[in-house]
């Protein structure tokens, strides 16, 4: 850039050093060519000598007689300033001046130093025609520009540098705060994304750039940190229980037992895998879900009817713990999406109800048209769920009460697979408890008419 | 030696129980932290078997509740996910051991039988007095060569004897040490088990190794031994 920038002066000061040379050049000629008009022909060596002595700078001057038939150039008059040299004539002036045309050259003399020649006819005078020759030594503006150049050529560099490191002292600044965000997502793995960029004062692009960063990361870390917890849930959930039936084992082994002890073992064991069978169907279950989606075949189905469906198989269970299970308003509804799938979620809804309320608590249910919506509502008298715990009831293996629900025998997975079910039939649920008074779960389903 | 297990599955507790039982420990067990934690405070264990994941206080609390209460009984954790992560966080909060779910019952015995010897003077497998031997492993139970056959109380209390051997024991001790929770300490039970194993280790020895010690307790040492 300096280079060009730097040829680009050169050149222009070449050029208007050249120009003003050859304004003085023309001017002188003309100078001399009044004088020459005035003089005859042989006055013309003292006036030549006369002007070219007192000018500055020093001035050349050589005229040529041309021979009659203007194939022959002879050197007629030469200023004394020319000492022993002669001016040369390129071919390329002399046709010009041959055709009355001014011409300017750049000439090297017979020492090799360059000259600016102008070259320009003088009328007949006696029969001759004559070539007029100015020069000037090129050495003024060569030692000039020569000057200029070397100042050029060391200020150059030393611009270069000093713009190099300006240049890297602002990138360095404006940059600084890229460096940052790049060293902290360095430090960022999965193990640790407490990272966070120092915020960024001011409202540019990178302070934006920051915090969007910093957005991405606590998502991240949120996302990691549930995967994590999902992990450990699992594996707790299912270690637990295989950790109990190879326990029972080892230790029943260890010693003769009598038959009853044996067949208790045995019963104990069943109810063991009963629990990893329910685990691990549901947790298959929500991987699907979760990993391609289940394809439901949406359909039209009678919504009330699979809740009977539901009431009939589950009421013996709610009859041998002592629950009164009772059906209110059931309105006929139509719904859209896949039945077995709803009646899943049904199932669960009243098989939690079941399993949280005491002997001798009631259930009601009820089935109605609100708005563009079937409004399914379970009611039931058990414990409760505590404020606190309420928002995360629909999340995996959570549970208000860790001891009670796994004897009761709960996955930890029901009211997850519940809302997932509810909401790909692009319903919500909704749910409401007070501690000690019991619980109300709200389904909302499109209705299809 | 007298267990307490804290785990809130009544399953894994269910079989530890027997199964330390039976291996002639006393043993007893909390379903969650607080009340671990309180058991561990209110009787002096030889043994914590301490889980987890636990409700209402988690098992790395307890673990430093007891541990900043200056009770420096031997502590197995029980854990679900042998991250080093989870190890290295267990053993700093002061547990002695751990042991990854699902574990087998031998290894649990094995683990036992070695943070119990870490109690002793003597890190040797077989408990030892003058001619007397007992093995924790095997419960085979020999003096100068002959076997003696003990029940499971005679057994415990004898092994409590030898792993505190030239140390005064006060009837409390023992009941707490070799009967669980369930026991009625007003009986003279002590009394007569004691009374038990001296038929059986000392009768037709020139030298005794169950003494009393007159309105304190009793205690076992060999006779060149001063207390």
């Amino acid at each position: 850039m300096i280079l060009i920038f730097g040829s680009i002066l050169y050149l222009s000061l070449k050029k208007s050093l050249e120009r003003g040379l050859d304004i003085s050049l023309r001017t002188f000629e003309e100078e001399l060519r009044d004088a020459l008009h005035i003089n005859p022909y042989e006055k013309w060596n003292d006036v030549v000598n006369k002007e070219s002595g007192e000018e500055i700078p020093l001035m050349y001057v050589q005229i040529m007689k041309i021979s009659e038939n203007g194939n022959r150039s002879t050197i007629s008059i030469r200023s004394k300033t020319l000492k022993s040299g002669y001016l040369p004539l390129s071919k390329m002036a002399y046709a010009k001046a041959m055709r009355d045309t001014i011409s300017f050259d750049t000439l090297r003399d017979r020492d090799n130093n360059p000259l600016r020649i102008m070259t320009s006819p003088i009328e007949r005078k006696g029969g001759f025609s004559f070539i007029l020759q100015i020069a000037t030594p090129l050495k003024v503006i060569s030692s000039t520009l020569d000057k200029f150049l070397f100042i050029l050529l060391i200020s150059g560099p030393i611009l270069l540098i000093f713009s190099a490191f300006g240049g890297y002292l602002f990138v360095k600044k404006a940059f600084s705060p890229v460096k940052k965000i790049v060293r902290t997502a360095k430090r960022i793995t999965a193990e640790n994304l407490s990272q966070r960029i120092e915020p960024i004062d001011g409202k540019d692009e990178i302070g934006e750039l920051a915090e969007t960063f910093n957005d991405m990361i606590s998502r991240l870390e949120m996302s990691f940190k549930q995967t994590k917890q999902f992990s450990s849930d699992v594996s707790h959930e299912l270690k637990t229980p295989l950790t109990a039936i190879r326990g029972e084992i080892e230790v029943t082994l260890r010693k003769e037992r009598e038959i009853e002890g044996y067949k208790n073992i045995l019963k104990s064991l069943l109810e063991e895998t009963g629990k990893l069978e329910t685990i691990v169907e549901n947790l298959l279950f929500l991987s699907r879900m979760d990993s391609q989606g289940i394809k439901f075949s949406f359909r039209k189905f009678a919504l009330d009817e699979s809740l009977l469906e539901v009431f009939e198989k589950i009421e013996k269970i709610a009859e041998g713990k002592g629950v009164h299970l009772i059906l209110k308003k059931i309105q006929e509804v139509n719904v859209e999406g896949e039945s077995n799938q709803v009646e899943r979620a049904i199932t669960n809804l009243i098989g939690n109800a079941i399993k949280y309320t005491p002997e001798g608590g009631r259930i009601e249910m009820s089935l109605e048209e609100e708005r563009d919506s079937a409004k399914f509502t379970i009611k039931d008298t058990g414990m409760g769920i505590p404020e606190d715990a309420l928002p995360y009831i629909f999340d995996r293996f959570y549970r208000v009460d860790k001891a009670r629900s796994r004897e009761t025998g709960g996955s930890g997975l029901g009211l997850a697979i519940v809302k997932w079910i509810v909401e790909a039939h692009r319903g919500k649920i909704e749910v409401k408890s007070k501690v000690g008074e019991g619980t109300i779960f709200v389904v909302f389903l499109p209705l299809k008419h | 030696m007298r267990i307490l297990i804290i785990e809130d599955d009544k399953k894994v507790a269910g079989f530890l129980k027997k199964g330390l039982g039976e291996e002639h420990y006393a043993v007893d067990v909390a379903y969650d932290g607080e009340d671990g934690a309180y058991w561990a405070q209110a009787n002096d264990y030889d043994l914590i078997i301490l889980d987890i994941m636990l409700p209402k206080k988690d098992g790395m609390e307890v673990c430093k509740e007891i541990r900043h209460k200056n009770i420096a009984t031997p502590i197995i954790m029980l854990t679900v996910q042998d991250t080093l992560e989870d190890k290295i966080k267990g053993l700093d909060e002061g547990a002695d051991d751990y042991l990854t779910k699902p574990f087998s019952f031998e290894e649990v015995l094995a683990r036992v039988r070695a943070l119990l010897r870490r109690t002793q003077k003597y890190k040797t497998r077989t408990l030892k007095a003058v001619d007397l031997e007992l093995d924790p492993v095997t419960r085979k139970i020999t003096r100068a060569g002959k076997k003696i056959t003990l029940t499971g109380k005679e057994y415990a209390l004898l092994e409590y004897l030898m792993r505190n051997k030239g140390k005064v024991l006060t009837e409390a001790m023992i009941i707490e040490h070799v009967w669980d929770i369930n026991f009625d300490s007003l009986t003279n039970v002590v009394n007569v088990y004691v009374h038990h194993l001296r038929q059986k280790i000392d009768k037709g020895f020139e030298e005794k190794l169950i003494h009393t010690v007159r309105g304190v307790g009793y205690i076992m040492k060999e006779e060149d031994e001063d207390i």
